[in-house]
C-alpha cells in the first residue's frame, strides 16, 4: 500500500525500548546512576598496558609501529631492578596522538608484556599525561584497565612463521 | 503588495559554493554550482579537502604497516581495501592461502557491505526527510559494528587481513551471534521496507530522478551498484571472482531504469544478497577446520619478489582496484588506487546535473552514493 502516511509507521517506535547505551559513570561522574559502562569485546584493542617484569626493552615494539607513535624511553635503573625487571632499562612510551590501535607492537612483541585492554575511556587534567602514554608506569596503571584483551597468543603471533601447505585433494574431506 | 514583487530574482546566473562543510555533502568535498534561480546550468567539483597522499606513504611503508593505513582510503568500507593490497602480495609472491582465510575474508567483506549500505540508506533517509530511516539504519549498522568488535579488535578501521590470511580465528560462539544478528537484521529490513518502499513521498522524489542509460553509464566510468541499476549485470564477484565467492551461489542484482530510484532499489536489495551470502559462509565455516593464516614470513619485516599485480573488487561504491609494484624489497614500489569515485564524481556528477533542480541536487549526489575519501585519497 503507497500512501503519504506511510512514514507515520515510525511512531510505534516511541514506545519501544532504546538501542543506546548509556555513557559510562567514568567520563561523568556527576551522574552516578549511569552506571552501566559498555565493556569492550574479548579481543578488543583499546589503551595498551605493559607488564614491566617481563618487558625486555627489546624496542620491537618501536620497529614495527606503521605510524612511529612509539619511543623507547629510559626508566631509572632502580624502578627496575626494584621489580626485578630484566634486559635493557627501556620500556616503550605510546604517542596516543598518532597511535592507531592496530596492535602490530602487540603481536611483534617477544616477551608477550605489551598487551590490550578493553579500556576506551580516560580522563585526565594534564593534557601530557593524555597524549603521551606509558603504559606500565604508575601514573597510568588505572587507565589501562585490567582485562587484557588483545594479548599475543599462537594465533596472532608474527614472530613465529606459521605456513601452510595444502595437502593434495583426497577423497575424504580437506587437508590441514 | 504581491510577494513576487518582493523576490529579487537575477538575470544572470549566480555562483553556489556546495560543501565541504553541508549535510547534503558526504563527506569532505565540494561543488561550486552555477544556478539560475533553482536550476543547475553548470558543476565543478573541488577535491582536495581530504587529500592525504597515500599512495607515496605507502611507498615509505614496509608491506606490513600499510595495513594500517589502507584502510583510510574509505571510510564507510575499508576492507574492500585491506583486501586488494593483501591479494595483490599474494599474488606476486604466489602464495595460496588456505580456505579458512579465504571465507573469513569474505565474511568480513560481506559484513562491510551490508554496514555500508545502511550508511547509504541513511543517507537517502535524510535527503528525502524520512529521518527515522537515517537514525534507525545507523542504530542497526551498530550491531554489525559489534560484530566487528567481536571479530577484529576495533569498529571501523578493523586492520584484519594481513598479507596470507587474516590475524586471528574467528572467536567462540561469534558465529551464533553473526546468525542472530542476521536475523534480527531481516526483521528491521521489513520495518524499513514498510516505511520507504510504501511512501509516496519517497517515491515522488526518486522515481524518474536523474536518470542514466546502460551506454551513458559505460561512457562515463560508472561501476557497481550505479551500473547494475541500468540493467548491465557487472558485477567482479561474479565476473572475476576473487576470496571465496566461486564458491556460493548467488545471482547479480539488477534494476532497468537508471534512476535514483533504481539506484536505491538495487542497494536495498543487495543487502538482502549479503545476508544469504552470509548464511552460506557460516556453514562453510562450520564444516572448515584449515587454519586462519598462511604465513611463510616472520618478523618485523619481508620481503615481497619483484612482479606486479593489479586487483581489482567489487565495493559497494563501485570498482576498487589496487595496482601493487615490487621490485623485491621490504617496501612497495609503487602502489596505485583506482577508486570508484574518481569516475562517479569526477566524470558523472558534473554532467547529469545539469539542468536538474537545486533541491534534488543533495539527492542525487548520494543516490549515486559518492564518497570523497577515494577520489582524494
Ligand atoms: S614491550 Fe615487548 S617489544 Fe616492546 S620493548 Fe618490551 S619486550 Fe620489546
Ligand atoms: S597499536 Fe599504536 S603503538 Fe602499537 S604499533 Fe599500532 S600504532 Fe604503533
Amino acid at each position: 500500500m503507497i500512501g503519504y502516511l506511510a512514514p507515520l509507521r515510525a511512531l510505534k517506535f516511541l514506545f519501544i525500548k532504546p538501542h543506546t547505551v548509556r555513557v559510562p559513570d567514568k567520563v561523568w561522574p556527576r551522574w552516578p546512576d549511569f552506571a552501566d559502562p559498555r565493556e569492550g569485546k574479548s579481543v578488543y584493542r583499546g589503551t595498551h598496558d605493559n607488564d614491566w617484569t617481563k618487558c625486555i626493552g627489546c624496542g620491537n615494539c618501536s620497529r614495527i609501529c606503521p605510524a612511529m607513535a612509539i619511543e623507547m624511553k629510559e626508566v631509572p635503573k632502580e624502578v627496575l631492578d626494584e621489580i626485578g625487571a630484566k634486559g635493557v632499562n627501556k620500556r616503550p612510551q605510546i604517542d596516543y596522538g598518532r597511535c592507531t590501535f592496530c596492535a602490530l607492537c602487540v603481536d611483534v612483541c617477544p616477551s608477550g608484556s605489551l598487551t590490550m585492554t578493553d579500556n576506551y575511556t580516560w580522563v585526565t587534567t594534564d593534557a601530557r599525561d593524555h597524549r603521551y602514554f606509558f603504559p606500565g608506569a604508575e601514573k597510568w596503571k588505572y587507565a589501562s584497565g585490567d582485562v587484557h584483551t588483545w594479548h599475543k597468543n599462537p594465533q596472532s603471533d608474527l614472530l613465529r612463521p606459521k605456513p601452510w601447505v595444502k595437502k593434495p585433494p583426497q577423497p575424504a574431506g580437506e587437508g590441514k | 503588495m504581491p510577494i513576487r514583487e518582493l523576490v529579487v530574482t537575477y538575470d544572470f546566473p549566480t555562483d553556489l559554493h556546495l560543501g565541504p562543510q553541508h549535510p547534503g555533502i558526504h563527506g569532505n568535498f565540494a561543488y561550486i554550482l552555477k544556478v539560475d534561480g533553482e536550476k543547475i546550468i553548470e558543476a565543478k567539483i573541488v577535491p582536495g579537502y581530504l587529500h592525504r597522499a597515500f599512495e607515496k606513504l605507502m611507498e615509505r611503508r614496509t608491506w606490513i604497516n600499510n595495513i594500517a593505513l589502507i584502510p583510510r582510503v574509505c571510510v564507510p568500507e575499508p576492507d574492500v581495501n585491506e583486501y586488494a593490497f593483501n591479494a595483490a602480495i599474494e599474488r606476486i609472491a604466489g602464495w595460496e592461502i588456505p580456505p579458512r582465510a579465504k571465507y573469513i575474508r569474505t565474511v568480513v567483506l560481506e559484513m562491510a557491505r551490508i554496514s555500508a549500505y545502511l550508511m547509504y540508506l541513511a543517507s537517502m533517509g535524510g535527503g528525502v526527510g524520512v529521518y527515522p530511516l537515517t537514525q534507525w539504519a545507523f542504530g542497526d549498522r551498530d550491531y554489525i559494528l559489534d560484530l566487528f568488535e567481536a571479530l577484529t579488535g576495533a569498529r571501523v578501521y578493523h586492520i584484519y587481513m594481513i598479507a596470507g590470511g587474516v590475524r586471528r580465528d574467528i572467536p567462540e560462539g561469534w558465529l551464533d551471534k553473526l546468525e542472530e544478528t542476521l536475523k534480527y537484521l531481516e526483521g528491521r529490513l521489513k520495518e524499513y521496507d514498510k516505511l520507504v518502499m510504501n511512501s509516496a513521498v519517497v517515491q515522488r522524489r526518486l522515481v524518474g530522478l536523474a536518470p542514466i542509460t546502460p551506454e551513458y553509464a559505460m561512457e562515463h566510468g560508472v561501476t557497481g551498484p550505479n551500473l547494475r541499476a541500468t540493467g548491465v549485470p557487472y558485477d567482479l564477484r561474479k565476473l572475476d571472482p576473487y576470496a571465496a565467492y566461486d564458491e556460493l551461489d548467488f545471482e547479480v542484482v539488477t534494476e532497468k531504469d537508471g534512476d535514483a530510484w533504481a539506484r536505491f532499489m538495487v542497494r536495498r536489495r543487495e543487502i538482502d544478497q549479503s545476508i544469504d551470502l552470509l548464511r552460506q559462509l557460516i556453514d562453510k565455516l562450520r564444516k572448515d577446520d584449515t587454519p586462519h593464516i598462511h604465513q611463510p614470513y616472520s618478523g618485523l619485516a619481508f620481503k615481497v619478489p619483484q612482479g606486479e599485480a593489479y586487483v581489482h573488487i567489487e565495493s559497494t561504491k563501485g570498482e576498487f582496484g589496487y595496482y601493487v609494484w615490487s621490485d623485491g624489497g621490504f617496501n612497495p614500489y609503487r602502489v596505485f588506487v583506482r577508486g570508484p569515485t574518481t569516475s562517479h564524481a569526477g566524470v558523472l556528477m558534473e554532467d547529469i546535473v545539469v539542468g536538474q533542480e537545486l533541491a534534488d541536487f543533495s539527492l542525487i549526489d548520494g543516490s549515486f552514493d559518492i564518497c570523497p575519501p577515494d577520489l582524494d585519497k
